[in-house]
């Protein structure tokens, strides 16, 4: 087997062992525990949900506040952004040499000078640079509507 | 000022010895399922023992993970509250046991033999999930960091990942659903208004976190947990913190000199752009700490802890999201918590703190002749050749991953030790208003200086 069906198998492991053994081991223990110690006797008073003592006033599934709607449309923009960030960050290097041809670029870094090769190392930056940029436009906007104040 | 020394000796006593119980338990039973039973089955099966070998590969990290999450958990839970009471100068936990020392193991019995208690009007189903859900993740997102914090050990190799952060940020961003589920499920007012705030608390926050992990990604060039860590070995000139390698060229340089071998042009290879390039270290150095700083907060907020533990604000709203919960599943939701906290003081030592280097400089200690005598020896030792108890490569590195896992987990004991809680409006304002533009911030200025040095050249 190679490597990454061998990870592959482990991770399935893992997700299993980390799902099922929490499940059954406590299903497995509470049912055990119970059955040992008879320690189950369920009553009105006791299965109420808890309010300070007294009986809850109404529904406890009410409505809740928009604002956390409005973060929340906020956040998949960023989430999106570090989505978008990741390739980029592991193709970085290999920006001019794709952008010229493997020849060229190598011609190119053959005779450079210190200037062109900044220039060369700059492409990457420059390109993920102007990304971040409209994306931080993004959020200034929300800002200066007000849509990151919690108390309007 | 009241002195407390003895306290703190007491600490220190009960530290050493939980966390050796800790890790020799996992240490002895890794040993044993993972090199002693294959050596003894090929001893006796011969080629047979081929298939249960390949079995035994897979099974020993997961139970070294279960025999480590929940003896760690109890020691956690038991440093913190000790802690606590040595900050707010008070005894602590100090009867059962001698000096206190099985309080958690004592607690953890208790919970078990607790009524389990379903709310009227709570969906049951939901409601024996979400406490599932909220464990599970720290289980299966802790793979790739046991092939990172354990130096690439041959028992855990294969389950080192090529997208190992970005594997184990995805699981640590599952916990967040668990909690809406257990606030939904439970039919108690206190409990959906702790959900809601984890849920607007854990998207706000994770922005700066994966943020500045990112930064240490484009510093790095991988996503791979172990390169990153092999990347910054060799002292703590080039961990991560410290400008993500960009002092190795100045490492090497300090190292040559210092031996007297020709150092040759090797700054001027490392920091071609010359007075730009220094510029470009320095803004580095500044950046990753920060960045280092931006994660500590970004993770202090993910897992609830004080100054961010809104969600479960005991002065608010009782308990947050777990008010409704006994019993059992309220040990997993108290278990999972302290391993998140585990989890992610892993995440920063490996991506920040070198993993299990040394933080002195690998040219130092080659000069001291002794200590080459001392790591001989121990190679040469039986416990090393023939039982190989010992991996004298790993041992050293396990020692500093604990010491360094467990430093930042006392700093967060600290931290709550000191600091009040926030308010949900400036949370939020101190999360996006202060924290995002500063990541942002961090993040160009590393892109930009990154293409000035040669990082880990």
């Amino acid at each position: 087997m190679d490597q990454s069906a061998l990870q592959l198998i482990q991770i399935v492991i893992f997700v299993v062992v980390g799902f099922a053994l929490p499940a059954l081991g406590m299903i497995l223990l509470a049912w055990v525990l119970q059955l040992a110690l008879g320690y189950h006797r369920p009553n009105p008073t006791k299965n109420q949900p808890y309010e300070c003592g007294m009986k809850p006033l109404q529904e406890a599934l009410v409505q809740f506040d928009i604002r956390y709607y409005l973060y929340a449309l906020l956040f998949i923009l960023f989430d999106i952004e570090v989505i978008f960030i990741i390739p980029w960050l592991l193709a970085t290097d290999n920006i001019p040499r794709i952008l010229l041809g493997t020849e060229a670029f190598n011609r190119v870094v053959a005779t450079a000078n210190a200037g062109t090769m900044l220039g060369l190392k700059m492409i990457g930056p420059m390109e993920i640079g102007l990304f971040l940029v409209i994306l931080t436009a993004g959020l200034a906007y929300a800002w200066k509507k007000g849509a990151l104040e919690w108390e309007q | 000022m009241i002195s407390n020394g003895n306290e703190i000796g007491k600490l220190t006593l009960l530290s050493i010895v939980w966390l050796t119980i800790v890790f020799v338990a996992v240490w002895m039973v890794t040993w044993a399922v993972g090199i002693l039973l294959p050596m003894i089955l090929s001893n006796s099966l011969g080629e047979k023992a081929l298939l249960i070998n390949e079995i035994l590969c897979f099974i020993t990290p997961v139970l070294s993970i279960l025999v480590f999450i929940p003896i760690n958990a109890m020691f956690m839970v038991l440093i913190e509250r000790r802690a606590l009471a040595l900050f707010t100068v008070r005894k602590g936990p100090n009867i059962v046991g001698p000096d206190g020392y099985l309080q958690t193991a004592a607690d953890a019995v208790k919970l078990l033999f607790k009524e389990d208690i379903t709310p009227t009007g709570a969906d049951a189903f939901m409601f024996t999930l979400a406490p599932i859900v909220f464990f599970a993740p720290s289980i299966f997102g802790a793979v790739p960091l046991l092939a990172a914090v354990t130096n690439n050990h041959a028992l855990f190799q294969v389950l080192n990942l090529p997208t190992g952060i970005f594997y184990v940020l995805a699981a640590a961003s599952i916990p967040v659903v668990a909690l809406v589920m257990a606030g939904w499920s439970s039919n108690n007012k206190y409990s959906l208004v702790g959900g809601l705030r984890s849920a607007a608390q854990a998207i706000s926050y994770e922005i700066p976190l994966v943020l500045s992990i990112i930064t240490i990604c484009v510093l790095a060039g991988t996503l791979d947990l172990v390169k990153i860590t092999q990347q910054q070995a060799g002292g703590i000139l080039n961990w991560n913190i410290l400008g993500g390698g960009a002092l190795s060229g100045i490492d090497k340089f300090l190292a040559g000199t210092v031996t007297g071998q020709p150092v040759g042009n090797i700054l001027a290879t490392c920091y071609p752009f010359s007075g730009l390039s220094y510029l470009a270290v320095g803004a580095l150095i500044i950046s990753t700490i920060i960045a280092f700083w931006l994660y500590l907060t970004g993770a202090c907020a993910e897992i609830n802890r004080i100054p961010f533990d809104l969600p479960e604000a005991e002065s608010e709203l009782v308990s947050g999201y777990n008010t409704e919960y006994s019993g059992i599943k309220f040990a997993i939701f108290f278990l999972a918590e302290f391993t998140n906290l585990f989890v992610v003081s892993s995440i920063a030592t490996v991506m920040f703190l070198g993993g299990g280097d040394n933080p002195i400089p690998v040219w130092i200690l080659d000069s001291i002749a002794p200590l080459k005598q001392a790591v001989a020896l121990l190679n040469d030792s039986f416990l090393v050749q023939t039982l190989h108890l010992v991996n004298p490569e790993t041992l050293f590195s396990t020692l500093w991953v604990i010491l360094k896992v467990y430093s930042l987990v006392f700093f967060a004991i600290l931290i709550r030790g000191t600091l009040p809680r926030f308010r949900i409006d400036q949370l939020m304002d101190f999360g996006w208003k202060r924290l995002i533009p500063l990541s942002l911030i961090v993040f160009i200025v590393v892109v930009f200086a990154r293409g000035l040095v040669i990082c880990h050249g």
